[in-house]
């Protein structure tokens, strides 16, 4: 695991943390007050856990509203689901004040999974992190 | 003076003393010496470190310089370097170079013992960082052989793993290596004779310079020593692998080599370190070994035994993941009501390991004591998906669940979050059902039913996402591939065959998830 901490500090943008495994990576960013929670490779057996953390740890930054952007992730496994739908559930029941949890969701290799377990119906999902962010 | 900057010291030190009658410096030059040159200079042969006096006039002669007052001839190891002076030195330069060479010459056999436990650290550490990895028995202890027998120099090596007869004697050789495999598969296993006992004992290592002066050796019939056509073997050298956690004897290594004289005590230490970090990988993999049967003979166990039914032909397979520890979580059931009803359950319970076959066991329960009960697809998962939240907070299952009526021939089905099932009709008509239709137990609350016709001569296929999804095939793929091969099924004559045929074809012989599958074919009316 490699963890690193870095503040680049640009127009109200930092990155915070990067682990990777060998099907992917999870990284923890802050842009202008919404953390970002950003997957790439497979969320699977292995990547749920360490998601999990830095959902976690997105969730105690203070911000109100964590986006997980799933736009680099080729693979969402059951376990990955059920990561998304505790966040979701969990933070939304944080606080006061609670957190809002956008998903990110693209293509039909994240997307069918969730439609096809009605998660989408519970979920805020956004198909761009730019609308995420956007979002009121 | 094992590295450039001690070198670099003592030559200043070495330096220093050339110095003129009045103790000034005296002018010096340095040369690299050929090792062919500095044999002349010193016929005995230069140490490692050591600091020599040669004779002035040999070293002009050598060096092919007039004028050399004064001489000093250092090995470094990379190669020999010359000292010397140009103009005449203090009396004292004798005395004080003798002595400091005098003073060195214990340091040569010093720096090479050391440098001798510093390989063998280091050669330990690699091969323990490498073995303890693994999880794999037969790769740890192909890989622990070699390097054994790389860092003993022994001629072969062989691990020799403990299974016992029912007699109470005979190994079964493992792993061999310098040599192949071919030269020992001739010779019966090793038993536990006078010179092998304390190995499979565990009472200790055993060396010899020659073995067959050992008096315990060749005591046996009937090859009184090694059989005929066995590699020669005089230095022996055998080790035993005992179980950090158990103090069992997991096996032994043993070594050999033809000639006498071979193994020192540094090899033996070498021998013993592989095989303690050999112990741990071994006991690693077994318990890894025993932690995945255990969740495989779990699964297994809660398999259900398939109901004959008059008017159904069911095929049901679960295979666990075959690879790591993603074993537990899925399963079916196929459940006879007592209305004459059947009832087809298909479920994946989120993770893996212990705990989601735990849960699933007691979903499965669950839906079975529903089902007995005759709720309907929408009750049955509506109360299971309640009660799931409670059994497993952090888990959810997708499930499949469906009733087919014999009287009405008709399927009445629920789906939380499963894949879909295929319904494929008497005509070969190909359906998916129940996709999408509400969310897993243990998330959602309400879960809507719907009926269809379930013809004879009509087919059910329930799966789990093991069975479609790969990592470099998605389940929109996965499942076309299904449903093609699914049309394809009637060029078996035996559905069983056909069915691993195609589970074989979708898996290509390797899944890393579980997998259960379940096919239904309709074949008369249940109404007689």
């Amino acid at each position: 695991m490699d963890e690193s901490q870095m503040a680049a500090g640009k127009g109200g943008h930092e990155r915070l943390s990067r682990v990777d495994s060998p099907a992917g990576s999870v990284g923890l960013e802050r842009s202008d007050g919404v953390a970002i929670v950003r997957v790439t490779g497979a969320l699977d057996l292995a990547m749920a856990p360490k998601v999990e953390q830095v959902i976690d740890r997105a969730a105690r930054l203070g911000c109100p509203v964590v986006v997980i952007d799933l736009t680099g992730t080729n693979f969402l496994a059951s376990v990955g689901m059920a990561v998304l739908l505790r966040a979701h559930r969990q933070l939304n029941q944080a606080g006061p004040p609670p957190i809002g949890v956008r998903v990110v969701a693209t293509g039909r290799t994240v997307l069918r999974p969730l439609q096809m377990t009605r998660l989408v119906d519970e979920l805020d999902l956004y198909a761009t992190l730019s609308e995420a962010l956007r979002a009121a | 003076m094992t590295t450039p900057e001690a070198d670099g010291e003592l030559r200043a030190a070495l330096m220093r003393l050339f110095v003129d009658s009045r103790g000034e410096p005296a002018p010096t030059q340095t040369v690299s010496l050929s090792r062919a040159d500095s044999a002349v200079l010193v016929p005995d042969g230069l140490e490692a470190c050591r600091v020599v006096v040669p004779d002035a006039d040999e070293v002009a002669r050598v060096t092919g310089r007039d004028g050399v007052s004064a001489a000093i001839l250092l090995d470094d190891e990379q190669e020999p370097t010359l000292l010397f002076a140009t103009a005449p030195v203090g009396d004292h330069f004798d005395a004080f170079a003798t002595g400091l060479g005098a003073a060195t010459t214990d340091l040569g056999d010093v720096v090479r013992r050391l440098r001798g436990e510093a390989a063998v650290v280091d050669a330990l550490h690699s091969v323990g960082r490498k073995l303890t990895a693994q999880l794999d028995i037969g790769e740890v202890v192909q890989n622990a052989t070699d390097a054994a027998t790389a860092s003993t120099g022994a001629a072969f090596g062989a691990f020799f793993y403990n299974l016992v007869n029912q007699f109470g004697e005979s190994y079964t050789l493992y792993t061999i290596a310098g040599v192949p495999r071919e030269e020992f598969s001739r010779f019966p296993m090793p038993r536990n004779t006078d010179i092998f006992a304390p190995t499979f004992d565990g009472a200790g290592t055993v060396r010899s310079d020659d073995i067959t002066a050992d008096p315990r050796f060749g005591l046996n019939a009937p090859y009184h020593g090694m059989p005929d056509g066995h590699l020669p073997v005089r230095s022996y050298l055998a080790v035993s692998v005992i179980s950090p956690t158990t103090q069992e004897v997991l096996g032994g290594f043993f070594f050999g080599h033809p000639e006498t004289g071979r193994f020192t005590e540094r090899h033996e230490y070498l021998a013993e370190g592989i095989a303690s970090y050999s112990a741990i990988a071994l006991d690693n993999a077994r318990l890894f070994e025993r932690e995945r049967t255990m969740v495989a003979e779990l699964s297994r166990s809660m398999l259900p035994d398939l109901p004959d039914i008059p008017g159904l032909e069911v095929v049901a397979r679960y295979l666990p993941a075959a690879t790591g520890s993603k074993i537990g979580g899925d399963w079916f059931d196929v459940i006879a009501l007592p209305s004459g009803a059947t009832a087809f359950v298909i479920g994946d319970v989120v993770g893996h390991g212990v705990t989601a076959a735990t849960t699933m066991a007691q979903v499965r329960t669950a839906i079975r004591a529903y089902a007995l009960l005759e709720l309907s697809p929408s009750q049955l998962l509506g109360n299971v998906s309640q009660l799931t939240t409670i059994v497993s907070e952090r888990n959810f299952a997708t499930c499949f669940y469906a009733v087919h009526d014999p009287a009405a021939d008709t399927l009445t089905y629920a789906s939380a979050g499963h894949l879909p099932a295929v319904l494929i009709h008497a005509d070969g008509g190909v359906e998916q059902i129940g996709e999408a239709m509400a969310q897993p137990l243990g998330v959602g609350n309400t879960y809507p039913e719907r009926r269809v016709d379930f013809a004879p001569g009509s087919k059910l296929v329930l799966y789990t996402d093991g069975l479609v999804e790969t990592r470099t095939r998605d389940l929109t793929e996965g499942i076309d591939r299904l449903l093609a091969g699914l049309g394809a099924l009637d060029r078996y004559t035996d559905t069983a065959t056909a069915c691993d045929a195609l589970i074989a074809e979708m898996t290509l012989g390797s899944h890393d998830d579980d997998i259960a599958f379940v096919h239904v074919h309709h074949t008369r009316s249940g109404r007689r």
